[in-house]
């Protein structure tokens, strides 16, 4: 394939969603005040758990929930909503029309939302850096959790808007992921906080291998063996997703 | 809506219609043939020998699509919009040209949501006709339109056609296919009921010879036999024959010195042939049970 047609276009379905994004004022409420308002509240909450007594780093920590956060919210929550508002325009059936892939379409489209986590994640985590005096010592862990979490967050997005009828069925959709992700992945609660066996079983949760490898870029603590098992858990999921994207995604509204 | 047996070509250059009312399977032949729907059984293939799904990639720069609704963002200007698909369109006209064509240059500024019915339809079109594409499909382009809006389309539509694209449009205006369509299919309930020319699709209909007559005369009198029907003064003569019918009956009245009040010869239309089309379909609907194979050509 070709790949020079696929980044024109993937360039002008940026620009276009970068348009449409500063047109729609309240996007900046949503995109960006609310995943940093509960970015301070997290911060409260993890002030009240004895983290040193599990030999735990906050600077690091927090690094790693506020990129999670900003992933669910800024990123998985967006691109579900985006996808379903675009089906429902039937703008996703007029792509189709035209030279741009499917592939394209949906990535493209993202790839706005992509910009935006990414640019959170990196001024949060440089801030908590400096706030908790925490420098990073594995920046390859740190971009193979970014990247890991880019992916699976974007092909969960399509798995959920195929299961979407209506625009009004994103926010019941999206729940699930924004209430039990967290709580399972090491994003409101460190793992090591749990008992054993269930750390141990949560580490196999969608989310977990990101927060552990954003984790590792401050701490150093996963060696290369630990961080390719869970880039390879992170990569099976997603397949997961895209698989049931591809088999139920919808490109224009149920009649 | 499913759609069964249908087999047409439309050859290069020409403007084909899908004529049919609302729910015939217009539209689902056509998302066939755009490839945005796979046919159960059966092959469609365009320029020659690609399939609309397995080959989208070499058959989207050729081809350009009017979806029958939307397919714009509300929050886009056209020009804007226009502009987008420029980015995604090998070759594009220049935007303003583009815009200038479809007649909505003093609305490039507009954002969708506030355009009229029409002038979507028109930026639709504008954007269907980019990439001034070999294949054009047009999905019930002037629906609601008014008079002028639908004669500017089809200016366009004549004009694209003259450069030699291949036009597959699909209406429920008979008077739109009657006036562009080289070609044209009626579709009725998911088949293709009659297919061929305007001449062609009429041509087995009776044509209709409509006078007054005054004095003493009366049907009985006239010299032809068939369908004569006298209705508050006015003659209706149903003929398979209109030329030797209405000849005869110049004749007799010539000869007879008798007036025929505002007399019209008028061949069937391709309305009466629609109706009577949806009629003989409607009855004959028992006898078609099989799931043909939907088999579709367009060739440019």
């Amino acid at each position: 394939m070709n790949s020079r047609p696929a980044i024109r276009h993937m360039k002008t379905l940026f620009r276009i969603e970068w348009t449409l994004f500063n047109r729609v004022k309240a996007n900046y409420v949503f995109v960006v005040f609310v995943p940093l308002m509960i970015l301070l509240s997290m911060r409260y909450v993890q002030d009240q758990m004895d983290l040193a007594r599990h030999g735990l780093n906050p600077g690091p920590l927090m690094v790693s929930t506020a990129a999670g956060i900003l992933l669910i919210f800024s990123l998985y929550s967006s691109v579900t909503g985006l996808y379903v508002a675009r089906r429902e325009e039937l703008v996703l059936k007029r792509l189709r029309t035209g030279e741009a892939s499917d592939a394209v379409i949906l990535a493209g489209g993202a790839s706005m939302y992509v910009a935006v986590a990414v640019v959170q994640i990196v001024v949060v985590g440089v801030a908590l850096s400096v706030m908790f005096g925490a420098a990073p010592r594995q920046l390859g862990a740190a971009a193979a959790g970014l990247v890991t979490g880019i992916v699976l967050m974007i092909a969960m997005a399509a798995a959920t808007a195929a299961l979407c009828r209506t625009a009004e069925s994103v926010m019941v959709a999206t729940l699930p992921a924004i209430f039990v992700l967290p709580m399972v992945s090491g994003i409101y609660i460190p793992r090591e906080v749990l008992p054993e066996p269930v750390a141990d079983a949560l580490l196999w949760a969608p989310l977990s291998p990101t927060v552990d490898l954003f984790r590792s870029g401050w701490t150093g603590e996963l060696g290369l063996g630990e961080s390719v098992v869970r880039v390879v858990i992170a990569a099976v999921w997603t397949a997961l997703f895209a698989w049931v994207a591809a088999r139920r995604f919808r490109w224009e509204p149920r009649t | 809506m499913a759609v069964r047996g249908v087999s047409f070509t439309v050859r290069p250059g020409s403007l084909f219609a899908l004529l049919g009312t609302n729910g015939a399977g217009k539209t689902s032949t056509v998302e066939m043939l755009e490839g945005l729907a796979a046919p159960h059984r059966g092959r469609i293939r365009l320029f020659g020998d690609l399939d609309p799904v397995a080959d989208r990639a070499r058959i989207r720069p050729r081809t350009g699509a009017m979806l029958q609704e939307g397919g714009f963002t509300a929050h886009l200007t056209a020009r804007e919009s226009v502009e987008m698909w420029a980015g995604l369109t090998s070759r594009p006209r220049p935007v303003a040209q583009a815009l200038e064509l479809a007649g909505l240059s003093h609305r490039a500024d507009v954002l969708v949501k506030n355009l009229s019915g029409g002038e979507k339809r028109r930026l639709d079109l504008a954007v269907a006709t980019l990439g001034s594409p070999e294949v054009l499909f047009l999905d019930e382009p002037t629906a609601g339109m008014d008079a002028e809006g639908r004669h500017a389309t089809w200016r366009l539509v004549k004009e694209l056609r003259e450069r030699g694209s291949t036009i597959l449009l699909t209406t429920h205006y008979l008077e739109e296919a009657e006036s562009l369509a080289d070609e044209l299919a009626i579709m009725h309930r998911g088949r293709i009921a009659a297919s061929g020319t305007v001449s062609e699709i009429v041509s087995g209909h009776p044509a209709t010879l409509t006078f007054g007559l005054s004095g003493q005369w009366s049907a009985q009198d006239l010299p032809v036999g068939g369908a004569v029907e006298e209705r508050g003064g006015r003659i209706t003569v149903t003929t398979g024959q209109l030329q030797k019918d209405a000849a005869r009956i110049l004749a007799w009245a010539e000869d007879h010195d008798v007036e025929l009040d505002r007399f019209t010869a008028r061949p069937a239309s391709l309305e009466e042939a629609f109706i009577s089309i949806a009629r003989v379909t409607d009855t004959d609907d028992d006898a078609y049970d099989t799931d043909d194979a939907a088999e579709t050509q367009e060739e440019a």
